[in-house]
């Protein structure tokens, strides 16, 4: 028996290994096209594990679509361009955590992150200190406006987001109490604060305020709460696609019907094409972006292509793919020194590209537009509105 | 509207999912003396592989038991293999398989991870018809989930107690080395009690896939659920584990109800604390 065991364990052990070696060989890098002048290296700091990877894998794919069509062109004034990836696992420790390893060890002046409010709060103060452009395609929690000189981002913040959700809902479905569920990170708190206090200021009552932490599998209290609160809205504020999910999922087992409406998880295409039948219904809000301009549908055609796969959160994955360009247009109007990059950006209006028009305000914060959106029986998006903050 | 039937509604499913596979746990800790932890992982790892089975078009029956019993076979292989080798003589290396049960749930967990991805996989809804007991909701699943953990946690009881391979566990439980004296086979038993523990987590495993949503991460979380559950219960006593995981559930249910859900798992750990204060060996255990 034991001797049977550990041969057992004996080839196992030696099968992983070929199969170790194998991936090892398959994965090493192409001899790449060489050119004289020194690269461009821009750090990415992005969630690539954990629950945040379902946004942070297909944001680092955009950038990764737009650094091929860069350097397929000739690069930024003949340099390549050429990234240096960080798992910000949407965080706070290992944002601050990647940002050290990207600034103080690859001594890198650039960074694109990151994707959640909470790595890129944690990794702000970082890089404003050894004064490092940081460029966020997706990180929307007010306080970040106030993270720094050197801090930008070309989202909007929630600030106005979690405001026109609930003017949305006050003015124009006519709801008067309002429940709330969200999930406790930076990201969803900073909506939750934002909803309830703009509901409350225009009239409306909260009548159920609940929070549930990220690990928790079973929400059915917090939804029994709400069920009995009298609301006759629900606003919903998960972090993540998973735990946007399982709400529905909860919400559905326990026949809620009372009207939702969400935060931008629930504008994930792919997410709500998959099980249309859990998210018909709900209202919800994402910057404006138009899908039938030809840069955009010519991103959306090439990634579908590419990847096999919807763009899950389109209007981040633009940004993304959009802020290669953008920088491309910087560093040959300014080089790429840091700090004359970051003046430049606030000069920068209406920049138009595939996200949209792009115009940075004083805090380095995109001045936008809302389109809020409900999701069709099909599991499509059918646009309600266009709003501007005010 | 009345709110306590959903309540009690809310604790049962939970409760007597995680309470089947604490059974399992409690069995294996009496019969081998360690705390197998990689128990979360094997729960979800059955939750996947009948995600899988469903990818790969397989009908739900084959699915099923595919997973339970390729569950149940990792289970029996992690413990022959690996926790045999800290059972000596006359005791148990306590320590050792700890770490190896820490171990080989990361390895699950991020096996999972590797494989599988990091967002959330479900499974798509099966016995979803509504019923209305009283003012609260319960669909069929759930209702197939509190019957039959109820169900396969008494035959695990009654196995113990009335046959008489259940009764050579128990003794090797008790003293493991009388038993040897009196001619049970200790390997044998102890694989069985890995087996077993691995069947549970099966069919936990394919509940779990069924009302929640698959990601790799809650294993762990899994795993803690299980231990303070049994724990709770004292650990060994099948009885124990239910009621370990029933009392647990309901202080969580209850805070996140009438008190505030942020403080849910802190209250359940107060409780841990406290029961073990009163009761060393939990409410069921053993005095020695």
């Amino acid at each position: 028996m034991r001797k049977a065991i550990k041969w057992i364990i004996g080839a196992s052990l030696i099968i992983a290994a070929i199969i170790a070696l194998a991936l090892a060989k398959q994965s090493a890098p192409l001899p790449q096209p060489q050119t004289t002048a020194e690269p461009i290296r821009i750090g990415l700091l992005l969630p690539l594990t954990g629950d945040g990877a379902a946004y942070g894998i297909p944001i680092q794919r955009s950038a990764l679509m737009a650094q091929e069509e860069i350097n397929a062109s000739g690069g930024i004034l003949g340099q390549r361009l050429e990234f240096i990836f960080e798992d910000g696992k949407c965080e706070a420790e290992s944002g601050a955590a990647a940002a050290q390893k990207l600034i103080y060890i690859d001594k890198i002046k650039i960074i694109f992150g990151g994707a959640c409010s909470s790595e890129t709060l944690a990794a702000a103060p970082i890089a404003e200190e050894a004064k490092v452009l940081m460029i966020s395609p997706s990180a929307t929690s007010p306080d970040i406006s106030n993270a720094g000189d050197y801090i930008f981002r070309t989202v909007t913040s929630d600030a106005g987001q979690g405001a026109i959700v609930a003017e949305y809902a006050y003015h124009t479905m006519h709801m008067r109490s309002a429940a709330i569920l969200s999930e406790q990170t930076d990201y969803a708190q900073g909506l939750r604060n934002v909803f309830s206090a703009r509901f409350q200021a225009l009239g409306g009552a909260v009548v159920a305020d609940e929070r549930f932490l990220s690990k928790d599998t079973d929400l059915r209290s917090q939804i029994l709460k709400i069920k009995n609160s009298g609301a006759e809205i629900i606003y919903l504020s998960p972090q993540t696609l998973p735990t946007s999910e399982l709400i529905m999922k909860q919400l559905t087992a326990q026949e809620v019907r009372i009207t939702l409406i969400g935060n931008e998880n629930f504008v994930a295409r792919d997410m709500i094409a998959k099980q249309p039948a859990l998210y018909a219904g709900i209202v919800t809000s994402e910057n404006y972006i138009n899908e039938q301009d030809p840069l955009m549908s010519a991103f959306v055609t090439k990634y579908e292509s590419q990847y096999r796969e919807k763009p899950t959160l389109l209007a981040y994955m633009a940004n993304m793919y959009s802020q290669l360009y953008l920088f491309k247009e910087g560093i040959e109007a300014v080089g790429s020194d840091a700090t004359k990059l970051k003046d430049w950006l606030y000069t920068v209006k209406s920049w138009k590209h595939a996200l949209g028009e792009l115009t940075f305000d004083e805090n380095g914060d995109r001045v936008g537009e809302y389109a809020i959106k409900e999701v069709q029986a099909d599991g499509t998006l059918k646009e309600l509105s266009v709003v501007k903050p005010q | 509207m009345e709110v306590v039937p959903q309540f009690i509604v809310n604790i049962l499913i939970p409760a007597s999912l995680y309470g089947m596979v604490a059974v399992g746990f409690s069995v294996v800790v009496r019969v081998t003396r360690m705390y197998h932890l990689a128990i979360g992982g094997l729960v979800l790892f059955s939750g996947y592989l009948l995600y899988s089975s469903r990818l790969a078009g397989m009908p739900w029956w084959l699915g099923i038991i595919i997973a339970i019993l390729i569950t149940t076979f990792i289970g029996w292989f992690m413990g022959v293999a690996v926790f045999e080798r800290f059972q000596e003589k006359r005791s148990v290396r306590v320590g050792s398989s700890v770490v190896a049960a820490l171990a080989l749930l990361v390895f699950l967990e991020n096996g999972l991870l590797m494989y599988f991805g990091p967002g959330s996989k479900s499974v798509a809804h099966v016995w979803d018809v509504h019923h209305a007991v009283g003012s609260a909701i319960v669909t069929d699943l759930e209702i197939v989930i509190v019957v039959v953990s109820m169900l396969v946690s008494g035959m695990v009881w009654l196995f113990l107690h009335a046959t008489r391979f259940g009764k050579a566990l128990r003794a090797i439980a008790d003293n493991a080395e009388v038993a040897a004296v009196v001619g049970i086979d200790l390997q044998k038993g102890r694989g069985f009690a890995w087996a077993l523990a691995a069947f549970l987590a099966g069919i936990a495993g394919i509940f779990y896939a069924l009302e929640y949503t698959l990601i790799p991460a809650q294993a762990s979380a899994m795993a803690i659920n299980v231990f303070f559950r049994s724990i709770l219960g004292g650990v060994g006593s099948v009885p124990g584990a239910l009621a370990g995981s029933l009392l647990l559930e309901t202080a969580e249910q209850a805070t996140a109800l009438w008190i505030s859900s942020t403080f849910k798992f802190l209250t359940a750990a107060v409780m841990v604390v406290a029961v073990l204060l009163w009761r060393p060996s939990g409410i069921f255990g053993i005095k020695k």
